[in-house]
């Protein structure tokens, strides 16, 4: 998967599981998620165990911080560089 | 002797039988003994000796959840004072009504955050520098404050129906009563392993805080990072060999969901202490695969009466009741009473651990019955077996979430300051044991859902945030002219 790809997948799941149907008309890929608490620590954790699934990566526990998921773009950008490892 | 002075002969007896024992736990592998403690506690007893803080009076603390706050808050008991912690993750507004209901006599802020507090700190005459082992704190010395009842032990705020938040007021009695009862009750032993997982504004931390000094046992605070990343917890249980822990369902089955549990060896935990909210026979059927040698108990009681009844979970008993887990009989220190209303049969509790009332009240707050004070919970409860009880619902709105209480007429009065709106009705669901808050809303002017979660993380506490915004032409009503739950969720799920 290409960051596209990547990028399309994690907005996909985020329309899914936090807004319901559609992405609110004020969000955008550098949105905070955590910070503005669109997602809580339920959400975010289970985001993370569907994208290590979906991409077959392995998450250590410390990597799980507001630093690696807060926004779309952020979270794409750490998966990337857990897919290049 | 005076339930003030117990406390404080409980705190210096681990010292001077065990001083070397470690109290808390600082980072892997180095810990703060009880003598090490005691000396900085001493030290900071000092500091607010030289304010000339008033007796009787409460200090408040802002802090982030570490070992120094912990600290602080038994040097603020130990010099006589009541303790009133104050949620760093609250929004101003809200932290501005709490310091003017309670009007402590000084607040204890962690340095980083007293820039950001100072709209808060107006009245203050003073500041004095606490310089900590962890971290620097600054003690503010308020010109205005309030003097309590001598035997005040500590205040914490929760939702208030009325729209504001309420202060629960106890007292060492309280304290004192529940701690010796913890320690008779539990499978602690002498130098037993604690975590605190609660904040300190949350009830469940009376027994983190105080319990681990009956038997010098040490105790493992956790900070807001680290309960928020549930791998890291189960991590954290499990190599610190953890062996009492005491958390909300929400927080175990979250743990259970996406913590990894499989991967770690959990057979050090002896006793799991459950509150807050409902508990499944589904999460605690669960949670033993994990904690093989533990003992599993569902503990209730509002935050006015702190731990009242409590069930000690027999897995056997589950055909007898399988709609929940009971939450049991009284302690042997709660008086209870039921009272019979529309909406059912209503717990009254009233004992030792009873408040001694709201910041905002001391009187109204009670009912007599036979001479003794009983609070009501506004819990429906029933008789199940073995004169067991078990929760059936509320008779009133009141709405728990993650262990924490919430009024919707606190998120109605936060969302009613934004331009436009005119009505709010607000409802909640529940799946998979994970309660969701929904806001319907009339209102002239529409806003999109980030602006409106941004816009009420600045106005009402986190936990009360709802998950949905939906605006709507009309507020639907039922036959007895209340709000629709039914048809609003049909919309919900409609849109």
């Amino acid at each position: 998967m290409d960051q596209e790809q990547i990028k399309n997948s994690v907005r996909h799941y985020i329309t899914q599981n936090i807004f319901g149907s559609q992405l609110p008309k004020d969000f955008n890929d550098d949105t905070p998620l955590v910070s503005s608490r669109l997602m809580d620590s339920i959400s975010t954790l289970k985001m993370i165990n569907h994208f290590e699934e979906e991409l077959k990566i392995e998450c250590k526990a410390h990597e799980v911080t507001a630093d690696n998921l807060d926004s779309v773009n952020i979270f794409t950008a750490f998966l990337l560089r857990k897919l290049s490892r | 002797m005076t339930a003030k002075q117990i406390f404080f002969q409980l705190f210096e007896e681990p010292d001077k039988l065990y001083p070397e024992q470690p109290f808390l736990f600082i980072t892997k592998g180095k810990t703060l003994s009880y003598g090490q403690a005691q000396s900085f506690i001493r030290t900071t007893v000092g500091k607010l000796s030289i304010a000339t803080l008033p007796p009787s009076s409460v200090v408040a603390l802002y802090s982030e959840k570490n070992n120094t706050a912990v600290l602080h808050l038994h040097s603020v008991m130990l010099s006589g004072k009541a303790y009133l912690p104050i949620d760093v993750r609250s929004p101003l507004s809200r932290i501005l009504t709490i310091l003017q209901q309670a009007k402590p006599s000084a607040i204890i802020v962690q340095e980083k955050f007293v820039e950001g507090l100072s709209a808060a700190l107006t009245n203050t005459k003073t500041a004095f520098t606490i310089c900590d082992f962890e971290t620097d704190y600054k003690l503010f010395v308020f010109t205005d404050y309030k003097i309590y009842n001598e035997d005040l032990a500590y205040i914490l705020f929760t939702s208030g129906s009325t729209g504001t938040p309420k202060g629960i007021m106890h007292s060492y009695e309280s304290v004192i009563v529940f701690v010796r009862w913890c320690a008779e009750t539990f499978a602690a032993k002498n130098k037993t392993k604690f975590i605190s997982i609660a904040p300190f504004q949350f009830d469940l931390s009376i027994h983190d805080l105080f319990v681990p000094l009956v038997h010098a046992s040490s105790l493992l605070i956790t900070n807001e990072t680290e309960t928020a990343n549930s791998r890291l917890m189960a991590q954290i249980i499990s190599e610190s060999k953890i062996e009492i822990i005491y958390s909300t369902p929400t927080f175990f089955n979250w743990l259970m969901e996406t913590g990894r549990m499989e991967k770690y060896d959990f057979t050090e935990v002896k006793s799991v202490l459950i509150a807050g909210e409902v508990l499944r026979w589904e999460t605690v059927k669960r949670l033993k695969n994990y904690f093989p040698n533990a003992e599993f108990y569902n503990l209730y009681g509002p935050t006015e009466t702190n731990v009242c009844m409590y069930y000690h979970i027999n897995f056997e008993e589950e055909e007898k009741y399988n709609k929940s887990v009971p939450i049991g009989k009284p302690c042997n220190y709660s008086l209870m009473k039921l009272q019979e209303t529309e909406k059912g049969t209503t717990l009254l509790i009233g004992g030792k651990t009873l408040m001694r009332g709201y910041v905002q009240d001391i009187k109204n707050c009670f009912e007599s019955i036979d001479g003794n004070e009983f609070y009501a919970t506004g819990d429906v409860v029933e008789k199940v077996f073995g004169g067991n009880y078990a929760y059936i619902s509320r008779a009133d709105r009141m709405i728990k979430r993650n262990g924490y209480r919430i009024e919707p007429a606190e998120i109605e009065n936060g969302l009613k300051t934004l331009e436009g709106v005119k009505q709010l009705a607000i409802i909640t669901s529940t799946k998979n044991s994970v309660t969701a808050i929904h806001a319907f809303i009339i209102s002239d002017k529409k806003y999109e859902t980030v602006f409106l979660k941004n816009f009420c993380a600045h106005k009402i506490h986190y936990a009360m945030v709802p998950d949905t915004f939906t605006f709507v032409e009309s507020i639907p009503l039922n036959r007895n002219h209340k709000t629709d739950e039914e048809e609003l969720m049909k919309q919900l799920n409609r849109s």
